[in-house]
């Protein structure tokens, strides 16, 4: 009887450590550069930075001040004690698709000390299907909206998925678009880590608000058989966490201004907080392949 | 015996809290921003949407719109209008949040309206035409067109 209580104790305490380390320790470290001291590998790893949402003309009273939360953003960047091999922005650049705005926040990002990779969002594709955008972000070799590279070892995918829109304003990535990435997916080694780059999320994260991508079902059986496979997206302005499989989908934090929780409030509208709890929730993060089957994701909020 | 359940389960709560309060960094990995301190509605928060109290359209100088769609929390309202072939249907925002008509089979597309921004669309084809908020695209709306009588 007292073995078995006490085996019972065990349990609850065990599970409550298990339950600590799942929900905040899985993929998030506090300090910038903590895996340097314990190689998991002979493979050198490899590091980039995720930033997104910066919306600069935004003037609402969530973020009065968006060049400002960009630059501090880019501050940071640059001054990480190993500088990434390029910094990749996760859409909604501007705010309006206006041309000044796309040329202030080229101007600011174009301080920089790395290359940087862009895809659009639907802030920045609004009247014109992205043409300003294009104008102001040219893209190399960019076909029906897709976009790869390989770079480390790694197989970089970065999507288009905000021109069209299924049921419930869900994101779509479209036919031709798929097509290609078929094409380009199973030309790949399955022991290549593989990291997928989109603007709207690739999963079913809030359908309702359009948090979601109709046509994600092809994609993602696609990167089923991959031994790795990290899908970044933006959007949603905070960060989430999931998983299917082997994929880990991973939200990012916006630089101008939090949203929502999923389903929190009536509609996705931006949220005012109180200047230091602002910059809280603003950043970005580092992503490091440390081997093939292990990426060390870390967030670096502004404030 | 349960007393000691009690103490066991106690300590290992604590323990949790602990390693929670220990491991988080700035924005947890879960869902981030607190309940929203502000939700806007904007409609309230704009004076000028107040200023003019007659039915004035703001920009004169257009051809007299026959139909007005509001856009107001995230909604096109009325979500259905119709008017016919020639005549100018106007949609204003009055959200704190920028927002579009697109017709989703491409025969319009406003530019982003800001707060309390016009855009007149005077349409000639007949017909039923599904639009939507591009930028929030959950949003929809039909605008209807009938033929001229002749």
């Amino acid at each position: 009887m007292k073995r078995r209580k006490f085996i019972e104790h065990v349990s609850w305490t065990g599970l409550g450590i298990v339950w600590a380390v799942g929900e905040n320790g899985l993929l998030t470290a506090c300090q910038v550069g903590t895996s340097k001291t314990q190689p998991a590998s002979t493979t050198t790893p490899f590091s980039f930075v995720q930033i997104s949402d910066t919306h600069i003309g935004f003037h609402k009273p969530a973020n009065e001040h968006v060049t400002d939360t960009l630059q501090k953003t880019i501050a940071a960047i640059n001054a990480l004690p190993v500088q990434p091999a390029f910094v990749v922005h996760t859409g909604d650049i501007s705010h309006l698709s206006k041309p000044a705005e796309f040329d202030q926040a080229k101007q600011l990002l174009s301080q920089l000390k790395v290359p940087l990779f862009t895809l659009p969002g639907e802030h920045d594709t609004i009247g014109d299907r992205g043409k300003a955008y294009e104008e102001a972000f040219p893209r190399k070799a960019v076909k029906e909206g897709l976009q790869v590279w390989d770079q480390g070892g790694i197989h970089f995918v970065a999507v288009t998925n905000v021109l069209d829109f299924g049921a419930t304003g869900k994101g779509e990535l479209g036919q031709a678009q798929l097509d290609l990435l078929t094409q380009d997916l199973l030309a790949q080694k399955s022991d290549t880590p593989i990291v997928v780059f989109s603007h709207i999320p690739l999963y079913d994260l809030y359908p309702k608000w359009g948090w979601a991508t109709a046509d994600s079902a092809k994609l993602l059986s696609l990167l089923s058989r991959f031994a790795s496979v990290t899908v970044l997206s933006g959007h949603i302005h905070q960060v989430i966490q999931h998983s299917e499989g082997n994929i880990r989908f991973h939200t990012a934090a916006a630089t101008a201004y939090p949203l929502p929780a999923p389903g929190k409030g009536e509609q996705p509208a931006p949220v005012k907080l109180p200047e230091n709890h602002l910059l809280a929730v603003l950043g970005f993060r580092t992503v490091e392949v440390i081997t093939h089957q292990d990426t060390q994701i870390e967030q670096h909020s502004l404030g | 015996m349960k007393f000691l359940t009690y103490f066991f389960i106690a300590i290992a709560s604590t323990l949790l809290v602990i390693l929670l309060s220990l491991s988080s960094c700035s924005p947890t990995p879960q869902a981030t921003p607190p309940p929203p301190a502000v939700m806007d509605h904007p409609a309230t928060t704009q004076p000028q949407a107040t200023t003019s109290p007659t039915q004035a359209p703001p920009q004169p100088s257009h051809p007299p719109t026959t139909a007005t769609v509001k856009i107001h929390n995230f909604k096109f309202e009325p979500a259905n209008v119709t008017i016919v072939a020639g005549e100018t249907v106007q949609f204003i925002n009055v959200d704190e949040e920028p927002h579009t008509a697109t017709s989703t089979e491409g025969t319009f597309n406003s530019k982003a309206l800001d707060t309390n921004q016009t855009w007149n669309y005077t349409a000639n084809q007949p017909g039923s035409f599904p639009y939507i908020c591009s930028i929030h695209p959950f949003m929809k709306g039909t605008l209807t067109v009938t033929p001229k009588k002749t």
